[in-house]
């Protein structure tokens, strides 16, 4: 009934009359306790009697504000117990100041009564003040050293560390942030204001206040109004525990921009670069894609195998100063096999490989599939065909492989397309004609030919 | 790589040695022998010297365009100054900036707009005058950065900043820092090779452009002559044969090792290893600068001027061929663009001389796969100014000076085809988006070989000091 709810809001305003009532009758306990004067005990008995009576209409009031079903039941427990406790012990102090039990209460057992009512007063008053102005109410301005001591730490976020293509839109990025922000009172069994997030198809449906999600104007959407309302305002969300953080906000409202795409991975998105510094802020998701040297996993190399090199007829380089990979250029005219044999003890650890302009044989090319690391491999200007290549379509991992100058022919093409990371294929001076590169390119197979004048 | 690792900074100073002394003599013994042995002149992978971080780029030629090309009238088209020609600057513009003595006591400041036409080109639709006809063939292989700003308003300051990170003059190049940090991937040839065109004028060059400054000087560019011997006698004296010279040149070698022994100056050392580079070069360098067997297509590729030794174009032949041997960098110097006047005239025989060598020398090395690891860098140490210095005609004009923007563009390993970065005002004055400044194009350049600008360091007079000195920011836009 409305009368009831209007009653019920009452409460935060009645409160305050036990309050005072409370601490007259116990500040009359302490006066008659020290001061020598004399009071008529039924003056402090009436005082009590107050206390009760306003102590209980405002517990009831309470009880008709919480029907309403506004509040959270885990939030208020604690604030309607201690209430409830209050009543009961102002009605024991009132009952021993009735005139039959006045000896039966000594002097002592009045000061720990008296000094359980303060506290249970306080307590319950800073667990109703929770409710109304939320937890961090009274150390907002506090300074830093108190804050720090009181304020709850932020959660983050668990980092996403997998690739784009397997993060979804509402499951992976909206839903924890739902989660962490409003799921607590907006579920299955509280849902405030009829507003349930805890699905994504519940979500859609809205609340009292209509449907939260506003596609067609993603700014007047009624979650994105409420997250963003100045900090004391008595309708932002979430109303209690920090607020949204930027990114957080920044994330929500192009969710909702792309509200249709919520099911959706990220990988077919276009995520604006601002989003992508707050998701990254966020769950560190990392939108650069992965190099080729961070996706390859493999120790350092120790200086005792590189020694051993150290006298060859390559060029041998390390790409950085991590000591992985290495840059291996041959540097005479001529390759025997048993020197290409020394490369064996750090095969893994090639990544550029250089033999061009020297005359090669099959033999060496078995040799070379074992570079399973590979990602650049020249072999211009030397005699080969693509009998050879075809040895070689096993290095999964080569991206970059250079042919000019030799005698590879339009054949090429199709093996070509079995190397699984291959993208670019340098192919001028080859009997590969300008038209076949072409069409090749045109095919968009990830592979791109590239010829010359 | 280790910065510093040089015997430069294990000599004694005094300070160091009062402080030894000071500790006692058994310091001073101490300190000699934990100093770290030089690890110059290895070739091989035990070589010290490696990338911060895996680089897209190994090799750079820088085609500096010495003078200061006009980007009006090359790249950043802008029709508001041809609807305005001839109208005053507005001061609103020019924002107080200061000119050089050479047009700051005009009466007025008419602006002028290019007399050139520009057109869009390529599927990323750059803006090219038509001056360069060739390059705008190429314009999807370049990255635009058409914000580039510098501090200096006169030559030598602004070359000597864009080269060194400092207007003072003193300290090393770009391509001695390039050398100093990566090292070497050709023993017998120099890291750091310049080329300049020859029978040009204009704004001097000085060889401390390519110094090494306080590096160790085997560091500092070698200059390859314009014309035909690009390096002089190479050939050995009658009757001195090649054994003869090695045999000399490791007697040589004692002698000097016991004069080091004797006064623990490191230049000796850098000089010995200077005489051995030379002795190897007698070899090498015939042989690299032999450009007799380039096909026909290849010299019509460079342009008509290829088969003359000396010019832009032959030195851009030759700057593919030392590439080709994994010269770290070889630096390009093409002067007489500083145009003050009767500039639509002199633009074109620059233009003439550089479009088609450097378009064939980026066409040149896509084709052979150099791009996949070589970075080719074009422009000047500054810009040119909005209004015309001097009297502006319906046919001729000449611009100033301008430091606060130019235009300078880039082509191959590790930056993004087809795109422009930062863009100026209608007038072409001040810079609208994305400033950058040199010392941000020099940690640009030094992030895509692999190095960070803050860490390679060289300690010198009692500070360390950077290419970079205390500033630059990596520009992450033009990073693919």
């Amino acid at each position: 009934m409305e009368i009831f709810s209007f009653l019920g809001r009452l409460h935060p305003l009645f409160v305050h009359l036990p309050i005072g009532f409370i601490i007259l009758s116990i500040l009359l306990e302490v006066y008659i306790s020290i001061s020598r004067i004399k009071i008529n005990p039924k003056i402090i008995s009436f005082s009590w009697f107050l206390s009760f009576i306003s102590t209980l209409s405002s517990a009831l009031f309470g009880w008709l504000l919480y029907s309403d079903g506004l509040y959270i039941e885990e939030k208020i427990n604690l604030h309607r117990i201690t209430g409830f406790i209050l009543v009961f012990l102002v009605f024991i102090a009132w009952f021993f100041r009735q005139s039959y039990f006045r000896n039966a209460f000594n002097k002592n057992l009045r000061g720990i009564l008296s000094f359980f009512i303060v506290l249970n007063l306080f307590v319950t008053g800073h667990f109703g003040g929770n409710i109304t102005h939320g937890q961090n109410y009274l150390i907002d301005y506090a300074p830093e050293e108190i804050k720090k001591i009181f304020l709850e730490k932020e959660t983050l976020y668990d980092e996403i560390l997998v690739d784009l293509d397997s993060i979804k839109l509402y499951n992976d990025i909206v839903e924890p942030i739902l989660l962490k922000k409003c799921v607590s009172c907006h579920n299955n069994n509280i849902s405030q204001g009829d507003l349930n997030f805890s699905s994504f198809s519940l979500l859609t449906k809205g609340g009292i206040s209509g449907s939260s999600i506003d596609k067609m104007n993603p700014r007047r959407s009624l979650i994105f109004k409420r997250i963003t309302l100045p900090e004391n305002n008595l309708k932002v969300m979430p109303p209690d525990g920090p607020k949204m953080s930027f990114d957080e906000i920044n994330t929500i409202l192009w969710w909702i921009k792309n509200f249709d795409k919520s099911e959706q991975e990220l990988s077919l998105l276009e995520i604006p670069l601002d989003i992508q510094y707050s998701l990254n802020n966020i769950f560190n998701i990392d939108f650069q894609e992965k190099k080729w040297f961070d996706k390859i996993d493999i120790s350092n190399l120790d200086d005792s195998s590189i020694s051993k090199l150290s006298d060859s007829i390559f060029n041998i380089k390390f790409i950085s100063d991590k000591k992985k990979f290495l840059s291996i250029k041959l540097l005479e005219k001529d390759l025997k096999l048993d020197e290409f044999d020394k490369l064996q003890i750090v095969k893994n650890h090639i990544a550029y490989l250089d033999i061009s302009g020297v005359n090669v044989s099959d033999n060496l090319f078995e040799k070379i599939i074992e570079f399973k690391n590979l990602i650049r491999l020249n072999l211009n200007n030397n005699n080969i065909t693509q009998k050879e290549i075809k040895i070689i379509q096993g290095l999964d991992n080569l991206q970059v492989l250079n042919l000019y100058g030799t005698n590879v022919s339009s054949e090429i093409l199709n093996i070509l397309k079995q190397f699984k990371s291959l993208k670019r294929v340098y192919v001028w001076n080859t009997k590969i004609s300008d038209r076949q590169i072409e069409n090749f390119n045109k095919e968009n197979n990830g592979i791109k030919l590239i010829g010359g004048i | 790589m280790n910065c510093n690792d040089h015997k430069h900074n294990y000599k004694f100073s005094r300070r160091d040695f009062l402080t030894k002394t000071s500790l006692g003599l058994g310091a001073l013994t101490l300190g000699s022998l934990i100093s770290p042995t030089n690890s110059y002149g290895n070739f091989n992978v035990l070589n010290n010297k490696m990338p911060h971080f895996p680089a897209k780029v190994k090799r750079v030629i820088y085609l500096l365009q010495s003078g200061a090309p006009s980007q009006l009238d090359l790249f950043d088209y802008k029709p508001l100054l041809n609807k305005l020609n001839g109208t005053e600057l507005p001061d609103s513009v020019r924002g107080g900036q200061r000119l050089t003595g050479m047009s700051s006591g005009q009466s007025s400041f008419p602006l002028a707009g290019s007399i050139f036409n520009f057109k869009q080109h390529g599927s990323s639709g750059a803006w090219m005058s038509d001056l360069m006809p060739f390059t705008s063939k190429i314009v999807d292989e370049l990255c635009f950065i058409k914000s580039m700003y510098t501090e200096a308003i006169n030559h030598d300051p602004a070359v000597t900043f864009l080269q060194t990170g400092s207007e003072l003059p003193g300290r090393p190049s770009i391509g001695s820092w390039v050398s100093y940090g990566l090292g070497t991937d050709n023993k017998n040839l120099p890291e750091f090779v310049v080329l300049v065109t020859k029978d040009k004028y204009g704004q001097p060059l000085y060889s401390r452009l390519w110094g090494n400054g306080f590096l160790p000087s085997q560091h500092q560019g070698v200059q390859f002559r314009s014309g035909k011997d690009p390096v002089l006698y190479l050939e050995n004296p009658p009757g001195v044969t090649a054994d003869l010279r090695k045999e000399q040149l490791e007697y040589l070698k004692k002698l000097e090792n016991i004069n080091h022994a004797d006064i623990g100056d490191p230049e000796i050392l850098s000089r010995m290893s200077q005489y051995e580079m030379a002795f190897r070069m007698q070899s090498s360098v015939p042989e690299v600068m032999d450009v007799s067997k380039e096909p026909k297509y290849i010299y019509d590729l460079y342009g008509p001027e290829s088969k003359t030794p000396g010019t832009f174009a032959a030195n851009c032949l030759l700057a593919r061929k030392l590439i080709e041997k994994d010269v770290k960098f070889v630096q390009l110097y093409h002067q007489g663009w500083d145009q003050h006047g009767d500039l639509p005239n002199a633009i074109k025989v620059q233009c003439k001389d550089t479009d088609q060598p450097t378009a064939g020398l980026i066409t040149d090395l896509k084709q052979r796969g150099l791009l996949e690891d070589t970075l080719v860098i074009w422009g000047g140490e500054f810009g040119r100014g909005s209004y015309s210095q001097g009297t502006l005609t319906a046919d001729n004009y000449g611009r100033d000076h301008h430091p606060k923007c130019f235009t300078i563009f880039m082509a191959g390993a590790g930056i993004k085809k087809g795109i422009t970065i930062g863009s100026t005002d209608d007038f072409g004055y001040n810079i609208k988006e994305r400033p950058v400044h040199v010392h941000d194009f020099q940690a640009t350049l030094m992030h895509l070989l692999g190095i960070d600008h803050e860490r390679l360091t060289f300690k010198h007079q009692g500070r360390r000091y950077r290419l970079t000195d205390v500033h630059g920011n990596v520009v992450n836009e033009v990073l693919s």
